[in-house]
C-alpha cells in the first residue's frame, strides 16, 4: 500500500516538475526588453530589481549614477502623465466690510485707496468716503431699520465706524534672535483707540424714552432694557431672546440652564414676574424677575422682557427671556460688559447734549493696542482679528497683496559664487552667477548694444579692470551668447569700462519697476586695487523706490573671490562685520547669521523683497513684482466653499470668470507608490542576489566589477571603454543601457547602465528614471 | 433494512478512504506546515499596503535608531505641502556607501511624490550643476536633510527647518535613512497589516 502511494506521489511530483519546466519555457519565451524595466524592478508588489554600484566610487558618483542630483531651476521629479479628470472647488471670500491696503513702513493714513489726500479718518458711514462697500450698506441703513417714535416724534439714528488711520500701520519685523524671534514677517500694528463705533441719534433722546425701544447696535438688533444716561445703558439682543413657557420651561445656552418656574403677580397692577432658576458652573439660584427688568442669578444676568399668565388664576404662562451674553452693559466711561460677566476692551462713552439729560450718541472704542511697541501686546499676523463684542464687526489682517489687492507675484533671484572660464584664457575664474530660475527677468545689452533678456548672467570678479578705478566701475558682466552654436560667454556692452546706470544689467520686475545690479571691488579692505586678482567685493541689487521712501535701497552681499579654493564665497559684510547680506547700509540688516554673529535678522525690505535663503555659497532672494502691501478688512469676512466643478481631460470649464482648459496631463493622476529598488555595492552582491534579483549595474567596467565581468565574458553587445579608447561606447559623455538576459546563469536579467565617463553614466541613468517609453522594444540603447 | 445498512457501510468506507488519502497526500508533500506558516519576510523588508519595501538595514534597527525629536516634527517639516523641495545634503567625496544611504531616502521621497534632490557640501568634479549648500540654507520651503558621518554619535536631530543625521558607520547611516523613510511612508500610506 505504501509503495502504491509513493508511486502516486512520484507521478504527481513529476507532473509538478513538468509544469515547472513548461512554465520556465513559457517564461523564457516571454522575452523582455528595456521597455519592461519597471516590471523587471517590481511586479505585483514583489521587488525584482537591485541597483548595484561600484564600491570604489565616491558618493558623488552614486548620486550621479542614480540621477539623484538637484538642479536649481529644474524639476527633480517629472509630473505624472495620463488621462484623467479633475475636480475644482471654488473658494470665495464673502466680505461684509471694507478692504484696505497699507504700504510697508506706512500708516493707513497715507494709503492710496482711502479716497482722500491724507484723510485722517476713514469714516464708514453717512459722511464717509467708503460708501458703496458692504459694511456701509449694512451699518448705515436706518431707513431700512426704522426710526424711533417717541411721543409721536420720529427720531432717526444710524451707526457708523471711524477708523483712525494713523493708528494702523504695516510694519516689517525688525526683531532678531536676541528677542527670541527668528522668522521674517510682516504684521499689522493697531494702536489702541484705532477703531471707534458710534450709535448716533440725529435728535438727542432721554434715557427714559429709550427703555423698551428696539435699536441696532454694532449691527445687531437689541431692545433697550434700561437707560440711565451718564450711568449705564443695558441692551438685550433680539437674536438671543427665547420664550420659556411653564409647559416647556427649560433651555440651555452656552452651558447655562435657565428654567421658568411659573408666572406670578408683581403687584396690584397687571404686571407679572417670572420665577426663574439658573444653573451655571455648578451653582443654582432661583429668583423672581419682574417683567422688563434684569436680575443676576448664579452670576448670570437674566432679562425678562415680558411675562404673562396664559391661564387665568394659575401660575401657568410664558416669558420672553434674554440670558447672559445676549445682554450688553454700556457703562459711561467703563468697559463694555456682557451679561455672562465677560468684560471687553471696548470703552464706552455716553455723549450727551448740553442739558446732559439726553443722549446724543453712544461711542465705544477698542482701547487694546496690538503693537510690539510696548513689548507686551500681541501683533496681528495674517488671519488674526480684533473683534468687537459681536462677531459682525472687527478688524482682520489678511496678509500680503500687491498694490492692486491681488496675490503678489515674485521673481526668484539666486546669486551663486562659482567658477567659469569667462575670458577664455583656459583657466576658470571665480565668478558670480546671477539667475532668475522662474523665467527670463535679467535685462542686459548684448555686444550689438541691443537690449536682451535672459535668466542668467555672470560677473568675472577677478578680471583686471582696464579703466581707471572708481566707484561702481568694476562691472565685468558676461552673458551666454544665444547667437553661438556652442557655449560662448560674451561680454555685456560697456563692460569692463564704466557702465552707465542706463546700460547696467538689471532685474526686470514690471515695465516700471526694476532692480539695478552692480559689483564693485572694495578699495578700503583687502587691498582691492585695480587688477587685483584676489579681491573682496560687494555685489548689490537695488530695490525699486517706494512711495514711502522715494529711494531704492541696496541689498548687498559681501564676496571674497579667493575663498573656498578660489571658487569664492559670501562672507560677513566687511564694513558692518555682521551678516552675509545687508540692506540699506545705514539702517537695516537683512540676512541671517554670519560667521561673527549668531543673530538672525531676516526681514523684508521696504519694497517687500526678502531673503529666502542665505549662506556662503548661495543667496536666494524673492522680489515682488509690485510693492507689497498689507491688507486688512474692517467688518467681517468668511471663506465660502463653492459647488465643486468636475471636468475630464480636454474639457473646458468655467471657474469664476475664467475659462479653464483641463489638459490631458494632470498632476492629480500621479499616485504615490512605495519604493521598490534596493541598492548595493558590487562587492556586496551575493549569489543569492544574482539568483533572486534582476541587477541594474550602474557604472562602466572601470568602476563596476560586475560590468567588467560581463564585458570580459563577451556578454555585452556594446563594449564600454574610457573616452578615446577603441570600445563601442568611447566618446566623451557617451552612455549606454543594455539588457543582458541570463547574465549570471541564474535566469535573471542584468541591466547595464554605463558610460565612457561619469557624465555618460549619468545620462544613461537619467533615461531610466524619466523616459522608459523610448526604450520599448530595445535591448540596447545608446545615449 | 438491508439497503440502509449497505448505504451506511459504503458511506463509512468512502469517508475513511478520503480521510486516509488526504492525510497521506498532505504528509507526503509536507503541505501541512506550509499551509499554517506565513511566508518568511526578510528582516530588511518593510511590509506596507500589501507591498514589500526593501531597505539596506534591518527594519528593527531602523526603528530603534535614536532621534531627539518626534516623528511629527519630521513630518511637519518634510511632508509639509509647503515644502517645495527637500534637499539631501551630502559630502560628495564620502565613500559610495553614503550614496546608497542617500538613495534610501531619495527613492522613498520620490516614490511618495515629495520633490527631492541631492545637494553637496562642496563642489564635485564635473558636477557643477548640483548646487552647493550648507545646513543654514535650510528653510521651510527648502528643508535640508544632512547625512553626515560622525564617529561620536548616532542621532537624528531636527532644528531650524533642517534634519541632521549623524551616524557612526555606513550601516548606521542606512538605518537612519531607513527610519526617516519609514516615517514618510507611514505618513502617506496606512501600513497597518492587512490579512
Amino acid at each position: 500500500m505504501q509503495s502504491m502511494w509513493k508511486k502516486v506521489g512520484a507521478a504527481l511530483g513529476s507532473a509538478v516538475m513538468i509544469g515547472a519546466t513548461l512554465a520556465g519555457a513559457a517564461l523564457a519565451a516571454d522575452t523582455k526588453d528595456l521597455g519592461d524595466y519597471t516590471d523587471l524592478m517590481v511586479a505585483d508588489g514583489v521587488v525584482g530589481g537591485m541597483i548595484v554600484v561600484g564600491a570604489n566610487a565616491a558618493t558623488a558618483d552614486v548620486v550621479s549614477a542614480i540621477n539623484m542630483g538637484a538642479y536649481i531651476g529644474q524639476n527633480v521629479l517629472t509630473e505624472g502623465s495620463g488621462e484623467g479628470g479633475v475636480t475644482l472647488t471654488p473658494i470665495s471670500t464673502d466680505v461684509s466690510g471694507v478692504k484696505r491696503h497699507v504700504e510697508f513702513d506706512q500708516d493707513a493714513e497715507g494709503a492710496f485707496e482711502f479716497g482722500g489726500s491724507n484723510a485722517s479718518t476713514d469714516t464708514i458711514g453717512a459722511a464717509g468716503f467708503a460708501s458703496g462697500d458692504g459694511i456701509v450698506e449694512y451699518l448705515y441703513s436706518y431707513k431700512d431699520k426704522g426710526a424711533l417714535y417717541i411721543n409721536s416724534t420720529e427720531i432717526n439714528w444710524y451707526e457708523k465706524v471711524d477708523v483712525d488711520l494713523s493708528k494702523i500701520k504695516s510694519l516689517r519685523d525688525q526683531k532678531d534672535t536676541n528677542d527670541g524671534d527668528k522668522f521674517d514677517e510682516i504684521f499689522l500694528e493697531t494702536q489702541g483707540n484705532a477703531v471707534e463705533y458710534q450709535l448716533y441719534f440725529i435728535t438727542s433722546v432721554a434715557g427714559a424714552d429709550l427703555k423698551g425701544k428696539k435699536l441696532w447696535f454694532m449691527g445687531k438688533e437689541y431692545t433697550v432694557i434700561s437707560a440711565v444716561i451718564n450711568d449705564q445703558i443695558k441692551l438685550g439682543a433680539s437674536d438671543a431672546e427665547v420664550v420659556l413657557t411653564t409647559a416647556d420651561p427649560s433651555i440651555t445656552i452656552g452651558g447655562v440652564e435657565t428654567t421658568l418656574g411659573g408666572i406670578y403677580a408683581a403687584g396690584t397692577s397687571n404686571t407679572y414676574k417670572a420665577k426663574v432658576t439658573v444653573t451655571s458652573g455648578g451653582t443654582t439660584e432661583t429668583k423672581y424677575v419682574d417683567s422688563g427688568s434684569t436680575e443676576t442669578l448664579a452670576g448670570i444676568e437674566v432679562y425678562v422682557k415680558n411675562a404673562v399668565v396664559t391661564t387665568s388664576g394659575t401660575n401657568e404662562g410664558e416669558a420672553q427671556v434674554v440670558v447672559g451674553a445676549g445682554i450688553l452693559k454700556l457703562e459711561d466711561g467703563g468697559y463694555l460688559k456682557l451679561g455672562d460677566g465677560t468684560e471687553t476692551t471696548w470703552q464706552t462713552t455716553h455723549e450727551v447734549s448740553g442739558s446732559e439729560t439726553s443722549i446724543k450718541y453712544l461711542k465705544v472704542v477698542d482701547t487694546e493696542p496690538h503693537t510690539t511697541v510696548s513689548s507686551t501686546n500681541t501683533v496681528l499676523y495674517p488671519g488674526d482679528s480684533i473683534m468687537s463684542p459681536n462677531d459682525l464687526f472687527g478688524l482682520t489682517y489678511n496678509g500680503l497683496t500687491d498694490k492692486y489687492g491681488e496675490e503678489p507675484a515674485f521673481v526668484d533671484i539666486d546669486i551663486m559664487p562659482t567658477t567659469r572660464d569667462l575670458d577664455k584664457n583656459g583657466a576658470a575664474q571665480a565668478v558670480l552667477r546671477i539667475r532668475t530660475p522662474g523665467g527670463e527677468y535679467i535685462s542686459y545689452k548684448d555686444s550689438s548694444n541691443t537690449s536682451m533678456i535672459t535668466d542668467e548672467i555672470w560677473i568675472n570678479t577677478t578680471e583686471a579692470n582696464t579703466s581707471s578705478y572708481s566707484s561702481m566701475n568694476m562691472n565685468r558682466w558676461f552673458y551666454k551668447d544665444p547667437s553661438q552654436s556652442t557655449l560662448t560667454y560674451t561680454r555685456v556692452t560697456g563692460s569692463p569700462i564704466p557702465l552707465l546706470s542706463t546700460n547696467r544689467p538689471y532685474i526686470k520686475l514690471t515695465t516700471s519697476n526694476n532692480m539695478l545690479m552692480y559689483y564693485v571691488g572694495n578699495s578700503t579692505s583687502g587691498g582691492a586695487t585695480q587688477g587685483n586678482m584676489t579681491e573682496l567685493g560687494n555685489f548689490s541689487i537695488s530695490d525699486p523706490t517706494t512711495d514711502v521712501t522715494s529711494t531704492g535701497y541696496n541689498i548687498t552681499m559681501s564676496y571674497n573671490s579667493s575663498a573656498a579654493s578660489s571658487v569664492g564665497q559670501f562672507e560677513d559684510e566687511y564694513t558692518h562685520n555682521a551678516n552675509y547680506v545687508e540692506y540699506d547700509t545705514t539702517v537695516d540688516f537683512i540676512a541671517r547669521e554670519g560667521t561673527t554673529t549668531p543673530l538672525t535678522r531676516d526681514y523684508y525690505t521696504r519694497w517687500g523683497t526678502y531673503v529666502d535663503s542665505v549662506g556662503q555659497t548661495l543667496v536666494s532672494l524673492r522680489a515682488p513684482q509690485e510693492q507689497l502691501f498689507s491688507e486688512y478688512v474692517v467688518g467681517t469676512q468668511a471663506e465660502l466653499e463653492g459647488t465643486p466643478i468636475s471636468a475630464e481631460a480636454g474639457e473646458t470649464v468655467a471657474v469664476g470668470d475664467m475659462q479653464v482648459m483641463v489638459e490631458g496631463s494632470v498632476g492629480g493622476v500621479t499616485k504615490a507608490t512605495l519604493p521598490s529598488a534596493i541598492s548595493k555595492l558590487d562587492t556586496d552582491v551575493t549569489s543569492a542576489d544574482k539568483t533572486g534579483y534582476n541587477l541594474v549595474l550602474v557604472g562602466g567596467p572601470a568602476v563596476n566589477t560586475l560590468v567588467n565581468g560581463l564585458q570580459t565574458e563577451g556578454k555585452l553587445t556594446k563594449t564600454i571603454g574610457a573616452a578615446g579608447s577603441t570600445a563601442d561606447i568611447a566618446s566623451a559623455g557617451a552612455g549606454v543601457i543594455e539588457l543582458v538576459a541570463d547574465a549570471f546563469a541564474t535566469g535573471k536579467y542584468a541591466i547595464v547602465v554605463a558610460g565612457s565617463d561619469r557624465a555618460g553614466t549619468a545620462k544613461a541613468a537619467a533615461i531610466l528614471t524619466k523616459d522608459t517609453a523610448s526604450l520599448a522594444g530595445k535591448t540596447v540603447y545608446e545615449v | 433494512m438491508k439497503l440502509d445498512k449497505s448505504v451506511f457501510s459504503i458511506s463509512i468506507v468512502v469517508i475513511l478512504l478520503l480521510l486516509i488519502f488526504g492525510m497521506l497526500f498532505l504528509g507526503f508533500f509536507d503541505f501541512g506546515d506550509q499551509i499554517l506558516k506565513e511566508p518568511e519576510i526578510a528582516a530588511n523588508y518593510y511590509r506596507c499596503a500589501k507591498t514589500l519595501v526593501p531597505f539596506r538595514a534591518n527594519i528593527t534597527d531602523c526603528n530603534s535608531f535614536p532621534m531627539d525629536s518626534t516623528e511629527t516634527e519630521f513630518k511637519q517639516l518634510i511632508m509639509n505641502p509647503m515644502a517645495n523641495t527637500v534637499f539631501i545634503l551630502v559630502d560628495p567625496t564620502s565613500p559610495a556607501e553614503l550614496g546608497l544611504s542617500t538613495h534610501e531616502l531619495f527613492k522613498t521621497f520620490s516614490s511618495l511624490l515629495v520633490k527631492t534632490g541631492v545637494v553637496y557640501t562642496e563642489p564635485a568634479v564635473n558636477q557643477s550643476e548640483v548646487p552647493i549648500l550648507s545646513i543654514e540654507n535650510s528653510t521651510i520651503s527648502y528643508p535640508i536633510i544632512w547625512l553626515r558621518d560622525n564617529q561620536d554619535k548616532n542621532l537624528i536631530e531636527i532644528s531650524n527647518n533642517s534634519v541632521i543625521v549623524s551616524a557612526k558607520t555606513a550601516y548606521d547611516m542606512d538605518a537612519a535613512a531607513c527610519k526617516l523613510a519609514l516615517i514618510a511612508i507611514n505618513d502617506v500610506f496606512d501600513c497597518s497589516y492587512e490579512e
